[in-house]
């Protein structure tokens, strides 16, 4: 008796009829005083899940339930149950509030972030981003001018995802293609940005592994040469002034 | 045995799939909101609380399903379209009530009837509901109730909202509607709707009644 009563848990001795036999300061503690049935430590909704163990049955066995605390009408616990030969049911009641309140406090910031998402505008930022990346699909396609000869325009600004996009396309194109000579025109070409920078030098020394020959560039204007300059690159590249020149030039 | 649609969908919700479950949504022959929430949403997320009785999945898992069913039915049931100016109402679940997947669907068939709602959700306080109902002036004014232990402040809500001067009508939903007899609480002052059909029934009356005044 005195064991139970110092028991470091929440604990109830109950008979096969439900009646509670003894109890560890630890409940006394968390449940209502006046409890005499262990029907009465729980919510009536945890109820039916209840009954489905107030048969003696073998070995241990938990589950959880909502118990009627002292402070608070619900108290999730995790609920351990065995029963002994002597028809009595020893209940070890832990408190998971704690762990599932992290948790709870999540969901409600979601509920929240739904509540005040406008799915209408999310959607259409949704379709936007779709098109962004099919916009950069479209603003470097190669184009095969003959059969060793293939021309890449790049159109807008040259910056890091569009680069990304294009490179993936344009590898597979002149893969496919086994092109000699592989020319870049940047006469559509917008600002250049430093990451985009990078990303294009990368696709130049791809390409020139692939067909042992370096790209080459057309169409620069001063600013593109100043920006190119600027950013320090070791270009594996050759410069020509137009595609007229490479057509018709030589 | 095949597992029924409703089953699918709430393993779904309980895998915490949002994208898979959009997509099972959007697959289903029968698009009607109405049918979707009645045959596929509320049975699912039934057998969720059952799972819970069984001992299969704990409240974690629970708290998850119904975080990503409130994102699908967000994300699937846009309104949009024409709003009535003379059609208003305003839904809400009693202070403690977290149960508010049902009233969000509610909502959401009164907003494809083209009201105009407000939805304030999970547990709002009598004074704030009492604040925005005199400032909205709805015709209809929805709580629902799930938690037995939430039953004894329903009268009270009932009781202040029924005196509103522009006399709303009051409905009461929830689970426990089919539980348990509310008529005491309701008090003559507010008409219980038991499920999603009796709701589609109440309203269809309402605006017949409307048309023929």
């Amino acid at each position: 008796m005195i064991m139970t009563e110092a028991l470091p848990v929440p604990y109830l001795k109950i008979n096969k009829d439900g009646v509670v036999q003894s109890m560890s300061q630890k409940a006394r503690d968390l449940l209502n005083e006046d409890v005499e049935r262990l029907h009465d430590c729980f919510d009536e909704e945890s109820h039916n899940k209840l009954l489905k163990y107030m048969m003696p049955f073998q070995g241990e066995k938990r589950f959880e339930a909502n118990v009627k605390g002292k402070d608070h009408p619900f108290v999730l616990c995790d609920i351990h149950i065995s029963w002994d030969a002597e028809g009595f049911a020893h209940i070890v009641l832990i408190p998971t509030g704690t762990n599932v309140k992290g948790l709870e406090e999540k969901l409600l910031d979601l509920r929240m972030r739904l509540a005040s998402t406008d799915f209408e505008l999310f959607e259409k930022k949704e379709a936007l981003e779709e098109a962004m990346k099919r916009l950069d699909e479209l603003s470097g396609p190669l184009i095969p001018i003959s059969e060793k000869m293939a021309f890449v325009p790049l159109f807008g600004d040259i910056t890091e995802t569009k680069m990304v996009t294009v490179t993936g396309n344009t590898l597979k194109a002149a893969y496919e293609g086994q092109y000699e000579d592989i020319f870049f025109d940047l006469s559509a070409t917008g600002e250049i940005d430093e990451a985009g920078v990078q990303k294009l030098s990368e696709l130049f020394r791809m390409l020139q592994y692939m067909n042992g020959k370096p790209v080459q560039i057309i169409g620069v204007k001063p600013k593109h040469a100043r920006q190119l300059n600027t950013f320090d690159v070791d270009w594996p590249v050759y410069f020509e002034t137009s595609l007229k020149d490479v057509l018709f030039g030589q | 045995m095949a597992i029924s649609d409703a089953e699918k969908l709430a393993r779904l919700f309980l895998e915490g799939d949002h994208a898979e479950a959009m997509n099972f949504i959007k697959q289903q022959p029968n698009q009607d909101k109405m049918v979707l929430f009645r045959d596929l949403f509320t049975p699912a997320m039934y057998l969720i609380g059952d799972l819970w009785e069984n001992n299969e999945i704990s409240v974690a898992d629970e708290h998850l399903a119904t975080g990503v069913c409130d994102f699908v039915l967000s994300r699937l049931f846009l309104v949009s379209g024409e709003k009535s100016v003379n059609k208003k109402a305003m839904f809400f679940c009693l202070q403690g009530e977290e149960h508010y997947l049902g009233i969000k669907m509610i909502n959401s068939l009164f907003q494809e009837k083209g009201w105009e709602t407000k939805y304030y959700g999970a547990s709002l306080p009598l004074e704030y509901a009492l604040k925005s109902a005199l400032q909205l002036k709805p015709q209809v004014i929805g709580l629902s109730v799930s938690i037995v232990y939430n039953l004894p402040v329903l009268k009270n809500y009932v009781r202040t909202l029924a005196a509103l001067p522009h006399k709303p009508s009051i409905l009461i939903g929830g689970r426990l509607t089919e539980k348990y007899d509310l008529e005491p609480y309701a008090n003559n002052q507010a008409i219980i709707i038991k499920n999603l059909n009796q709701a589609e029934q109440w309203l269809n009356e309402y605006t017949e009644k409307r048309i023929n005044a």
